[in-house]
């Protein structure tokens, strides 16, 4: 098979790859890209549970600690998983789903990239100038006053939201107009629902942390006081600012995984979604809430006791179509015919880690509850069960499973089965302790501690290592099915919609031989 | 750090080890407690429900050969998504409800509360007892409190964001430069309590602890007492010696001669130092009292403007000890 023409060589040489306007190359070039930029921001997150394996010092001094935790939060959420899902699997998957050629806007497409690439550049440079030590939330007056490149970093994460807002734009035009006759908006894969709404929220709020960002660069090299007291600004105005996006950002971050793990649930079990319409219009759902709860970053932040109610009760409504997801999934399992393939035991993770991350924000949305939360551990184990036990889980499962698709390869089974396993039990014993210290009263960001939590950090620091193994197991496998892989069919896993049935093995440069006409929805299995 | 490190192994009796939560130290907490508790085996049941049901399917359904197909393609069940749909609201309203009463509690200040004033600064808090005209501070300074009283910190930040929070009262509130905020508590126990920052302030973040130390009526007049005598009666040397410590000079001024943040007090008496502005300057009394109470007037060369001001928190007594103290390392 692999002799025929495809997307990967038809055309040969650094250029065709530099400046291809192929969304399954561009796909493949952020994947590479955010993988990379995963393994280096894990790197930071090794080192750092490592410090902390003492209270004192044990590898770095205090401000270096600072720098390696504020370095891997602000590469893991503007570098990894922001982009993640939608840039690297939406970008490949989105028009072959559809059954159109390319996105709407191929080479808007290709300058996201590269606005990616020197967003990046931007970032990682940073680190010459003085690493950055504010923490990945720039609170101010700390980013306005301390010392590093906060500016450099601070633009990066400008520059990023360009590419985030060209990927949301093309993938919502890509929508509206380039569906296949036939495909109409209750026949599209739960997949683009959730990317498609993911892209609404990229679209709406990036602009609003774009703005917030210039503001502290203006603060910070013009002396203006915007958000600095002594400047005569307001330290909670940034607050207000940065999470009036950067809350819908974690819906940018885990509606991609859901809309992942929709797609995998089905196809692994053989059986048709259920609740199609009540999933699609979770994910809208959950896209126009997450703009109402930012608040509940900020209930010890004096903001008022009115505001805290308000946004408690809204965070509380944002639960009920996540939930929704859930018992859908679980239904479609029921009486389905389930296999255990890697990209199925991906998304069973993600079940059982995203439950916990669900239900101890079901905690941390509770008023005087979160009080006592607040900045502990606890808060650091929620999101990261979210984050990547949601997210991250997720988007392992969709890059195994849209694998062969991509390259035309099958990996080794046992070793996939084995990382996965890996990842499950390294980040429970990473996190869930975390849950215990936080509790207890472990506040975040802390370089040393008191000496009764140590037997938590070491157990968390050892669960870290399996993780980090899990991950680089998981990578080599895939690596390693490019040499030794054996060729794949071109529909592995019995799949139903367009990108597994109307392509060849590796799809072609303009996917479709003919344009494919739909007549029923994408989870029909025979 | 010695500093550091008798701060970090405080013996507080008020962890178990193995428990979810620090022991209680008011009567709020142990309210908090039980609804923290019955988010806990809620949350648990809640766990379960979701997730037994996947181990059971996985192991019923599980694809024993190629060709098997699911058993049906049925894809809604209209009874089964309305509850799933409204069910959790009722439950997500007890939650809400139940959380909203709680915070009220703690934002709502008894009229007749006993006033302190807490400072935030990098990298350490001041606490001052407006009524007993004294005042505590520095890294692990003992925040004494009298038992069963309401007690209501006004609280506000010299420089950055910082957190004031106590574990065992669980709460916790946001202290903001320019701006005052308020909490407050009343402890039934007596015992110390480790009072942490849980806002990220920079470097030394995590060693801005002190402690609460809540006491007997008797007692805290006792301590209150202790505290007014003891710094009138000693000599300006071992004062300076003292405050070194409690106002945290520690942190960035070594007296060895080692280089940290700022300058090392070895040999600085008497020397001549260049400013950033490239004048040199003789350090004498005058010299160090300034850059004691407006550090960042006139900055240091070679130095980061980082000291935080003590302009208003130092009496002449005090600032007397501390130069006697500098003046003592030659």
């Amino acid at each position: 098979m692999s002799s025929h023409t495809n997307y990967l060589n038809a055309k040969k040489g650094f250029a065709s790859w530099a400046l291809t306007i192929d969304h399954k190359r561009i796909g493949l070039m952020y994947l590479v890209s955010i993988m990379s930029f995963f393994l280096l921001g894990g790197l930071f997150a090794l080192l750092l549970r490592t410090e902390l394996l003492t209270p004192a010092h044990t590898i770095v001094d205090a401000k270096r600690y600072n720098q390696l935790f504020t370095l891997h939060g602000a590469i893991m959420v503007f570098l990894v998983i922001i982009p993640g899902i939608p840039a690297s699997l939406g970008n490949f998957v989105l028009p072959l789903m559809l059954g159109a050629k390319d996105v709407a806007f191929p080479r808007i497409n290709l300058a996201s990239y590269y606005i990616y690439v020197l967003g990046a550049i931007v970032a990682l440079s940073s680190l010459f100038v003085g690493a950055i030590d504010t923490g990945w939330t720039f609170y101010t007056p700390y980013s306005t006053t301390t010392d590093g490149g906060v500016v450099l970093m601070v633009t990066a994460a400008f520059i990023l939201g360009f590419s985030s807002i060209f990927t949301g734009l093309n993938f919502i035009v890509t929508t509206h107009k380039l569906r296949a006759p036939g495909m109409t908006w209750f026949r599209m894969p739960l997949f683009i629902w959730g990317i498609y709404s993911t892209a609404v929220i990229q679209i709406m709020a990036t602009p609003v942390l774009a703005i917030t960002l210039l503001l502290l660069i203006v603060e910070r090299t013009l002396k203006i006081g915007i958000f600095d007291p002594v400047l005569g600004g307001d330290p909670v105005l940034f607050q207000h600012f940065f999470w009036f996006y950067s809350h819908p950002a974690v819906y940018i971050m885990i509606l991609p995984g859901m809309a992942v793990v929709s797609e995998l649930i089905a196809v692994f079990s053989q059986k048709r979604i259920f609740g199609y319409k009540q999933i699609a219009y979770s994910s809208i759902a959950i896209a126009g809430i997450s703009f109402l709860v930012w608040g509940h970053h900020m209930f010890v932040s004096g903001q008022s006791e009115l505001v805290g109610m308000i946004f408690s009760a809204l965070t509380f409504l944002v639960a009920i179509p996540s939930g929704v997801k859930m018992f859908n999934w679980l239904a479609t399992m029921n009486q389905g015919s389930i296999s255990f393939k890697t990209p199925m035991l991906w998304a069973l993770g993600f079940f059982f880690l995203f439950a916990i991350g669900g239900i101890t924000g079901v905690f941390l949305g509770t008023l005087s509850v979160d009080v006592h939360l607040h900045d502990t551990y606890f808060v650091v184990a929620h999101f990261h069960y979210v984050m990547v036990g949601g997210t991250f889980m997720a988007f392992m499962g969709g890059i195994f499973y849209w694998w062969p698709k991509m390259t035309g390869k099958m990996y080794s089974e046992f070793w996939g089965a084995t990382s996965t396993l890996m990842v499950v039990v390294g980040f429970n014993v990473t996190f869930f302790v975390q849950f215990l210290m936080g509790a207890q009263g472990m506040p975040r960001r802390y370089y040393s501690y008191l000496e009764q939590f140590q037997i938590y950090h070491q157990i968390s620091t050892i669960g870290s290592y399996i993780l980090g193994l899990g991950f680089v197991t998981a990578m080599i496998t895939l690596l390693v099915s490019l040499k030794k892989g054996q060729n794949a069919p071109a529909n592995p896993w019995k799949a139903a919609s367009l990108e597994w049935t109307h392509t060849d093995v590796i799809p072609i440069e303009h996917n479709f031989h003919e344009q494919p006409v739909v007549t029923e929805g994408p989870y029909e299995y025979r | 750090m010695d500093n550091l490190k008798e701060l970090l192994a405080m013996k507080l009796p008020v962890f178990s080890q193995w428990s979810w939560m620090p022991e209680p130290a008011s009567a709020y907490a142990g309210e908090f407690d039980s609804l923290f508790f019955f988010l806990m085996w809620t949350g648990l049941g809640l766990f379960l429900l979701v997730i037994v049901p996947m181990f059971w399917f996985m192991a019923k359904y599980r694809r024993k050969n190629e060709n098997q197909k699911a058993l049906t393609q049925k894809d809604h069940n209209h009874l089964a998504e309305t509850l799933w749909t409204f069910l959790p609201m009722i439950y997500l309203a007890v939650c809400f409800v139940w959380g909203f009463l709680g915070f009220l509690n703690v934002y709502s200040i008894p009229a007749n509360a006993k006033e302190l004033r807490v400072i935030g600064q990098k990298w350490n808090w001041t606490i001052q007892y407006p009524e007993e005209g004294i005042s505590v501070s520095g890294q692990g300074a003992v925040v004494g409190v009298p038992i069963d009283t309401n007690i209501r910190l006004t609280m506000s930040s010299q420089d950055v964001i910082h957190s004031f929070f106590l574990p065992n009262f669980r709460i916790k509130q946001d202290v903001l430069p320019g701006r005052y905020s308020t909490l407050w508590f009343r402890a039934d126990k007596e015992g110390e309590f480790p009072i942490l920052c849980t806002e990220y302030c920079g470097d030394y973040h995590s060693n801005m602890l002190a402690k609460l130390k809540v006491m007997s009526k008797d007692n805290y007049k006792a301590w209150v007492e202790n505290l007014k005598n003891a710094n009138n009666s000693l000599a300006p040397k071992d004062l300076g010696a003292k405050l070194y410590q409690s106002k945290a000079c520690v942190t960035c001024h070594t007296t060895d001669g080692a280089p940290r943040i700022g300058p090392t007090f070895k040999g600085l008496y008497g020397s001549t130092t260049e400013l950033a502005n490239g004048s040199k300057m003789k350090v004498d009394d005058t010299f160090i009292k300034e850059h004691i109470l407006t550090p960042t007037k006139t900055p240091i060369k070679g130095y980061p403007p980082v000291m935080p001001a003590f302009q208003g928190q130092l009496s002449e007594v005090e600032i007397n000890g501390l130069i006697e103290f500098i003046k003592s390392f030659k």
